[in-house]
């Protein structure tokens, strides 16, 4: 063999592994694309499961809020419950504002009940409202176990333990939409020691303020007091109580004996608190299960 | 022989070229197709419809809700309401009409929908019950 032949041989060997080295080469970066492409696809299926999930959680948890607002505007009709600053110290949510007219109307509890119906007949999900210990109106008052309700056409507002101790008093507001209260006078006054101490204003009128009676006085949180709202001719028209025996330290009842009256009964806490109404909503989803009381302010 | 190689390689070449323009595809399509956008879409359009309710817009008249949906929805977007009342009568759910505001819904756009029940409560008296759908859009 000439050496022309050889080199000529030999570059052809050479000419050969180079192209099998490229095509493998090529081939290597072929699998490395389709495993990166497979891995971003399989990312991308992850990302959008749980952005499906997310988006599935956000519409069942904002139904069953939303729920609880309306159910909340439906009760706010009949007593209306604000919980804001302190207007003297503003601290924050310490001041619970209860403003309603009584007696509570007799449609009322049909208007909760259509809407307990018509939300499930509606509802997307598997909802339901169950107002059956609601009575004419039954509120918590959180944190703890305070409670207000509307026995025989009254309206007793009992802060538990913890919250009477921080109750700073009350101003209560009566609105007489017939007649005219004549006279407001205390019944008892029962004055209370250095850690038992409330104050208490007392307002009686007309729509018009055309006879507007107040009463201020600092009293006893446990020992009971009373004041007696007359109409002219001295017959008894309303009743305020606080302390025991009408249902606890700090309690307050108001019986408006019949009458049609506005009520608005502000309460001064010094401890950030809020409402429910002892009325309560459940969802069931694939992704959100909860059941919760109505929370009214 | 060379010819042989030589083919091989082109093929080699061919199908990387098309793995690349395959993987640069479905990413770009994937970065269009964003799910958390839609999520943001839907955030928009419900916050949108919270502000309207809690103001107590929902269930006014019509020019007001025209205006507000301009208010509320960025400028940007696009917005359809579509609003059926119901009231609830001796056990049963009656239809009473449906009402449209806003833009008309494009066919030809991606839109994003919610759904947003509300009572309208006058005198302590719930007068209707009402669904909203908010379509919204980028324009």
């Amino acid at each position: 063999m000439t050496s022309g032949k050889r080199r000529g041989a030999m570059a052809g060997a050479c000419s050969g592994r180079k192209g099998i080295a490229f095509a493998l080469s090529a081939l290597m970066l072929g699998i490395v694309a389709l495993m990166l492409a497979s891995m971003l696809a399989e990312q991308s299926s992850r990302t959008r499961q749980a952005a499906v999930r997310m988006a599935e959680l956000d519409n069942a948890a904002e139904f069953f809020n939303n729920a609880q607002r309306q159910a909340a505007k439906i009760i706010a009709g009949n007593s209306h419950m604000l919980v804001m600053p302190d207007p003297n110290t503003s601290i924050n949510a310490t001041y619970l504002t209860i403003t309603e007219t009584l007696p509570v109307s007799p449609y009322f509890a049909g208007e909760l009940e259509s809407y307990a119906n018509i939300t499930a007949n509606l509802s997307p999900y598997n909802l339901s409202v169950n107002f059956s210990g609601f009575g004419n109106g039954t509120y918590f008052i959180r944190p703890g176990e305070g409670n207000m309700t509307h026995p025989d056409g009254q309206m007793l507002l009992v802060p538990d333990a913890t919250q009477a101790e921080k109750l700073g008093g009350y101003v209560i507001d009566i609105v007489y939409l017939t007649g005219f209260p004549g006279n407001m006078q205390w019944e008892t006054q029962a004055a209370g020691g250095p850690n038992d101490n409330m104050s208490v204003t007392a307002r009686a009128h007309d729509s018009t303020f055309t006879v507007n009676h107040i009463l201020n006085a600092t009293i006893s949180k446990s020992s009971p007091s009373a004041i007696n709202i007359t109409d002219g001719t001295g017959a008894l028209i309303g009743l305020v109580s606080f302390g025991s025996p009408f249902g606890g330290k700090g309690a307050v009842l108001v019986d408006y004996l019949g009458g049609n009256i506005t009520l608005k009964t502000s309460a001064n806490f010094t401890q950030p608190l809020y409402v429910e109404a002892n009325a309560t909503i459940t969802l069931v989803s694939g992704v959100f299960n909860r059941t919760s009381l109505i929370r009214v302010g | 022989m060379r010819g042989f190689v030589f083919s091989i390689d082109a093929t080699m070449g061919m199908f990387l070229i098309l793995v690349m323009l395959a993987t640069a595809l479905f990413l770009s399509l994937q970065a269009q197709d964003d799910p958390y956008g839609k999520l943001q879409m839907s955030r928009i359009a419900r916050d949108a419809m919270n502000s309207m309710d809690e103001r107590g817009i929902l269930g006014g008249n019509f020019t007001v809700i025209n205006n507000s949906l301009n208010a509320t929805i960025p400028q940007s977007l696009g917005a359809n309401l579509l609003v059926d009342a119901y009231y609830y009568d001796n056990g049963s759910t009656v239809y009473i009409n449906s009402t449209q505001y806003g833009l008309a819904v494009p066919s030809d756009e991606d839109t994003y929908s919610i759904r947003h029940e509300f009572a309208t409560v006058q005198n302590g008296l719930m007068i209707n019950y009402s669904i909203a759908r908010l379509t919204i859009w980028q324009q």
